[in-house]
């Protein structure tokens, strides 16, 4: 590929609609993976943790040819606050003794991911697992054009800008979006994205990307899991009604999302019942009031771990991430659902 | 179906997602279109036979050895079966063909039914997609939010309600920033609101997951499109010298003209010096010129070689002679490969 430093335009019936130019228009033409060589969107503002990156900009090993277990997902996965052995991806990746990549960035959304996880089997090849750890469904990936569009819950991607710094592709968060009769019935140009985007076209994007990397981990060979951390992503899929009842979703993994308690933001320890009962009656015992309840699993990484057992150290306000503790669950989720092989190490590199 | 999946947006608010829409939005079959009448009523001149999942052509069947899709050029308006690119391409290369293309879609559509075909009937050993405009949208409405005033709307995607379902839409009429309302009102328009960008950026991204889905699959993939706009983008304007374009098949599009108005005739020149010619010498009046190639097979199709009956003012669509030629070009590519 040549650099993108020369401009495309598209010509139309009315003129010239649009210029791509630069990175911008490598990301959207290109099927190449978008590269964080400079990615300190993080860890400049964590102190605690050391956010060793490879030479494509991503948290982990170098990424090489047919790794074993490939894991993508957004900051919960790219592992916030948490050392980077005990992100759930590296959690899985020891445990059965498999080389691992992972594709993750904070901030991403599923358009995003599946986008690059398309791009990185170009490149580097099918891996044999591949595991997600999906954000919720209302983030997408857009490109801004700042004489239509522009918005506050934005994550630039500089690594997709075009030449005159103008435009660019973002990873977008709208679950905080206005209800639909509290949105302004008239909007200015540019236009919030948060007053004029529906719900519905980012619960189709999302839920239409999956479906996609779903029948290309189905035609390739591929075992793909899958889960989210997103509370009302996991309630849409398995509530009585939700989809999992309606659909086909067979690399769908629950997480245990209700065995998890989260305390109030930005510092607060997870907090974990073993059982439905036990969670009930420390909910009676405690109202609303602070629990001191602790699970006795896994005291090992607490050991290892002190404080970052039960907390990641958390840089983004009103947005908490998951310690350690969380992590070796969500783990312990997908290796259930492995398939046999893979969890005997022996069987898994035959 | 009449259940209603409730996505927890607000305390006390969810979208409502039923009917047609939810199977649509959330499931991973084929939307079929038993009862697909969009256009046939209006062009009376041509036998539209359907299959059962609602497709012009043979029946869907596992593995089979050719798939074609696009918008309505594949489809093939205006023209007999016979005369599709599709099904020219399939008898001359002696395989079993199906096609996958419906009036008014978009590259969005397509890849999701693409994707969707592969996993009821397994992949076709080659697959070849005339896209439309990458221009075209396939969205999702919200009748509250954003709408759009000229989509297909597409009735099996419908909720219980008749509220919501899925669109392909054209923004290929979008207007420069500078022209576009300064204010929109709720519901906005799709056209006021969306920027063109981020529908290029969905549809190549939906290409990209094509190629590398046949490239991983060991389907033989090719593409073109009839769009000038897009061709032009990708042959003119150099994206194919800085990109991996290896799977895009030229369509020849600067040896052809077109006569204006609904009922145009396709004019075919065999090399740039004779179309030069001809409008040299026909510039500003008719022009009669036709090569005389494939001329053999002008009687058996009549007029639709020429031209093809168009039910959609101001866009008409090919003749079978054009549909002769652009199998040809795909042919070549797939023979060359």
């Amino acid at each position: 590929m040549k650099q993108g430093t020369e401009s495309s335009s598209l010509p139309s019936n009315t003129g010239n609609l649009s210029i791509f130019s630069g990175k911008y228009r490598d990301a959207i033409f290109d099927n190449k993976m978008i590269r964080y060589a400079v990615n300190n969107r993080t860890h400049e503002a964590d102190a605690i943790q050391t956010y060793s990156l490879n030479s494509d900009g991503y948290r982990g090993p170098e990424f090489s040819k047919n790794v074993d277990l490939l894991f993508a997902g957004c900051s919960f996965t790219y592992g916030m606050g948490v050392p980077e052995e005990a992100i759930w991806g590296s959690q899985i990746a020891a445990k059965l003794g498999l080389s691992y990549n992972n594709l993750s960035i904070g901030g991403a959304s599923i358009p995003w991911i599946v986008k690059q996880l398309f791009a990185y089997f170009n490149e580097y090849g099918n891996p044999k697992v591949l595991i997600c750890l999906f954000p919720q469904l209302e983030r997408t990936f857009l490109p801004i054009d700042p004489d239509f569009l522009k918005t506050g819950v934005r994550h630039l991607e500089r690594s997709t800008m075009d030449l005159d710094e103008n435009k660019s592709i973002f990873n977008i968060d709208l679950s905080n979006l206005k209800k639909n009769s509290d949105r302004p019935e008239y909007s200015k140009r540019p236009h919030n994205v948060e007053d004029v985007i529906s719900k519905d076209v980012l619960v189709y994007l999302s839920i239409q990307n999956i479906r996609l990397l779903e029948q290309y981990c189905k035609s390739s060979g591929i075992e793909f899991l899958w889960g989210t951390w997103s509370s009302s992503f996991c309630h849409f899929m398995e509530e009585d009604d939700g989809l999992l009842n309606n659909y086909e979703f067979d690399g769908y993994v629950k997480l245990q999302q209700k065995m998890w308690k989260p305390r109030r933001l930005n510092s607060y320890p997870d907090i974990y019942w073993e059982t439905e009962e036990a969670k009930l009656k420390c909910k009676s015992e405690h109202g609303r009031g602070p629990c001191e309840c602790k699970s006795s699993c896994h005291q090992d990484l607490l050991e290892i771990y002190g404080d970052n057992f039960s907390m990641a150290t958390d840089t983004l306000r009103g947005h908490p991430h998951y310690g350690v503790h969380r992590h070796a669950h969500f783990a312990e989720s997908f290796i259930d659902a492995m398939s046999a092989n893979w969890k005997n190490p022996d069987n898994a590199k035959q | 179906m009449q259940n209603n999946s409730l996505y927890p947006i607000h305390p006390g608010e969810s979208l409502s997602f039923s009917g047609n829409y939810r199977d649509a939005i959330f499931g991973d079959t084929l939307l079929k279109h038993p009862n697909h009448d969009r256009f046939s009523y209006l062009d009376t001149a041509q036998d539209y036979n359907l299959n059962s999942s609602g497709y012009r052509g043979p029946e869907f069947s596992k593995n089979i050895d050719l798939l074609v899709s696009g918008c309505s050029f594949t489809y093939g308006i205006g023209i007999p079966e016979n005369g599709t690119w599709g099904s020219i391409l399939s008898r001359s290369m002696g395989v079993s063909y199906n096609n996958l293309s419906l009036s008014g879609a978009s590259i969005g559509w397509m890849t999701r039914q693409l994707f969707a075909y592969f996993k009821e009937y397994g992949n076709p050993k080659m697959l070849i997609c005339l896209f439309p405009n990458p221009t075209k949208l396939f969205f999702a409405s919200d009748p509250d939010i954003l709408v759009s005033d000229d989509g297909y709307v597409e009735t099996s995607t419908q909720d219980a309600d008749g509220r919501k379902s899925l669109y392909s839409t054209t923004l290929h009429e979008v207007r420069q920033p500078k022209d576009r309302p300064e204010y929109s009102r709720r519901p906005h328009n799709l056209k006021d609101i969306i920027s063109l960008d981020f529908v290029i950026q969905t549809c190549m991204q939906n290409i990209r997951m094509l190629e590398q889905y046949c490239r991983a699959t060991g389907i033989k993939f090719l593409w073109g499109t009839w769009s000038k706009d897009f061709s032009h983008m990708i042959e003119n304007q150099g994206l194919i010298d800085l990109y991996d374009f290896s799977s895009y098949v030229p369509m020849d599009d600067e040896l052809w003209s077109r006569r204006d108005g609904p009922l145009s005739i396709d004019l075919f020149y065999k090399n740039q010096s004779s179309r030069e010619s001809c409008l040299s010498n026909h510039i500003g009046k008719k022009c009669d010129c036709h090569e005389s190639c494939h001329a053999d097979l002008a009687a058996g199709y009549g007029e639709s070689f020429y031209r093809g009956t168009d039910v959609f003012e101001n866009h008409p669509h090919f003749g079978v002679h054009r549909h002769i030629h652009m199998a040809e070009s795909f042919m070549s590519r797939m023979q060359s490969n």
